[in-house]
């Protein structure tokens, strides 16, 4: 098992702290980090010396080289999901969520949340991570992986078996979230043409009203095919490109 | 010990803006990267992906991970919130609507938009909606300025004949007129340039006409940028990475 680096964990949760707009002395961060001021010192002006961070009035904000580097994860996938993810969010008046492969997890790569009048949605921010079997998206992630992967995760978690078989038998998930919070989670593969999974969408609603979630699954699959058709054209015609 | 938080950091650093210029490597090709030991590369990585900071390919490699778009999402308010004053200037100026946009996941999103006073009939366009960069004037002027390789692929992936000749005019220019935007507008774009790091955004009037723009327009346009430009500097007093 690889050792932890408790200075990049402060690094990142100094990153963190920096990103929410708040202006912090050094003193505060130092506080609120549970570091001493002079490691917090060296951890800004470092991060400032590599241009990730800005010294501005009253305090550090995070560089616009920082949003130049984050524009670049996976730029071409979240171009083609953006505007459909947020248009089935509109439509299902439900928050929805695009997740990716995360070695064996998956992770929230983008999340759009519904102008509506409700007063409570679920949320599920980008960056989450949802381990194998930790939502009703990671399952439908497993359940479209090779029958090792598929093995692996069942001899740990033997539950986990009838989830994964009506995913695959379905073509979409439907679950409370075993995340603890009170909310259910429906959840369909975008598959490439190879039947692999490139990514799921899921909406996310509150338990009280989840009932007849599943009448958006026509709607999750459609905008679901939308995303792998728009992105196999794109990436087929970097191929393309490159073979002449 | 000193030395080596300072050195840590500044290995983490530079692990995460090498994968974001090359995208994903193994862990043995950032050691290389880096010049560090394999351990030393593999601490700095798996604690960067326990954090989230990166993400685990299917071949286990290792790319930069989704949490940095929440950290640095709050930027994009930031920068409307830093154009809005240029902005309104401008519309009142000019009489016309003025949209700042910036890019985002290879397209473009306008993030604000500042109309004259009183508004009257005219078109609002839905912020934060995302539109290829190849298919409208400010999506247009931001590819004309992003650096070499970026470029190249989305000029590749629109599979669009004309179009790198096309960007040339416009970094000739530095200026796009577009009479025949998809819903019937002029619109006249300038981007919106970092003297550090590049273009951040395009700045774009909208007009009924589909007349050319005078050089009066183009003057109030491009000054408002560069104060932008300028606005966006001030606040983050940045040295050079």
């Amino acid at each position: 098992m690889t050792e932890i680096s408790s200075t990049v964990v402060s690094c990142v949760q100094l990153l963190e702290l920096i990103s929410d707009g708040r202006r912090r002395r050094p003193r505060d961060l130092a506080e609120e980090l549970g570091l001493s001021r002079s490691s917090v010192q060296r951890l800004l002006s470092t991060l400032e010396g590599r241009g990730l961070l800005a010294r501005a009035e009253a305090g550090h904000v995070l560089s616009t080289r920082m949003r130049v580097m984050a524009d670049r994860i996976m730029p071409a996938l979240r171009g083609v999901a953006f505007n459909a993810i947020r248009e089935l969010a509109d439509d299902c008046r439900e928050t929805v969520v695009l997740l990716v492969d995360d070695g064996p997890d998956a992770v929230v790569l983008d999340e759009a949340v519904p102008t509506t009048e409700h007063s409570v949605r679920a949320r599920l921010a980008v960056g989450t991570r949802q381990a194998a079997g930790g939502g009703a998206a990671a399952i439908v992630h497993l359940a479209h992986r090779d029958v090792a992967a598929r093995t692996r995760a069942t001899r740990r978690r033997p539950d986990l078996a009838e989830a994964i078989a009506r995913a695959r038998e379905q073509g979409w998930l439907l679950m409370r979230s075993p995340a603890g919070a009170e909310v259910t989670e429906l959840a369909v593969p975008v598959l490439d043409e190879e039947e692999r999974v490139l990514a799921s969408i899921a909406v996310l609603a509150p338990t009280v009203r989840a009932a007849g979630l599943e009448r958006h699954v026509p709607l999750l699959v459609s905008h679901a095919r939308r995303i792998a058709r728009l992105h196999a054209r794109s990436t087929r015609r970097d191929d393309e490109t490159r073979v002449h | 010990m000193a030395t080596d938080i300072a050195q840590t950091v500044d290995r983490t650093l530079l692990a995460l803006l090498h994968l974001a210029d090359t995208g994903p490597q193994s862990i043995r090709q950032i050691a290389a990267s880096l010049a560090i030991s394999l351990t030393a590369a593999r601490r700095i990585v798996v604690t960067l992906h326990r954090e989230g900071m990166l993400r685990r390919t299917e071949d286990r490699r290792y790319d930069l991970g989704p949490r940095l778009i929440r950290m640095t999402d709050p930027l994009l308010a930031r920068f409307a919130e830093l154009a809005g004053p240029s902005m309104a200037a401008l519309a009142r100026h000019t009489g016309l609507s003025v949209l700042l946009s910036a890019f985002a996941a290879d397209g473009v999103c306008v993030l604000h938009q500042a109309d004259p006073a009183p508004p009257g009939l005219r078109l609002d366009y839905r912020t934060g909606r995302w539109r290829p960069m190849t298919d409208c004037a400010d999506g247009l002027v931001i590819l004309a300025h992003l650096s070499g390789a970026r470029r190249e692929r989305i000029v590749r992936d629109s599979g669009r004949p004309g179009l790198p000749q096309q960007l040339e005019r416009v970094r000739e220019q530095g200026h796009l007129f577009a009479a025949g935007e998809p819903w019937g507008a002029a619109a006249l774009s300038v981007p919106i340039l970092d003297t550090r790091i590049g273009v951040i955004g395009a700045l774009t009037v909208l007009g009924a006409a589909a007349e050319a723009p005078g050089a009066g327009l183009l003057h109030a346009l491009s000054a408002a940028s560069g104060e932008i430009a300028g606005a966006v500097l001030r606040q983050s007093s940045e040295r050079a990475g």
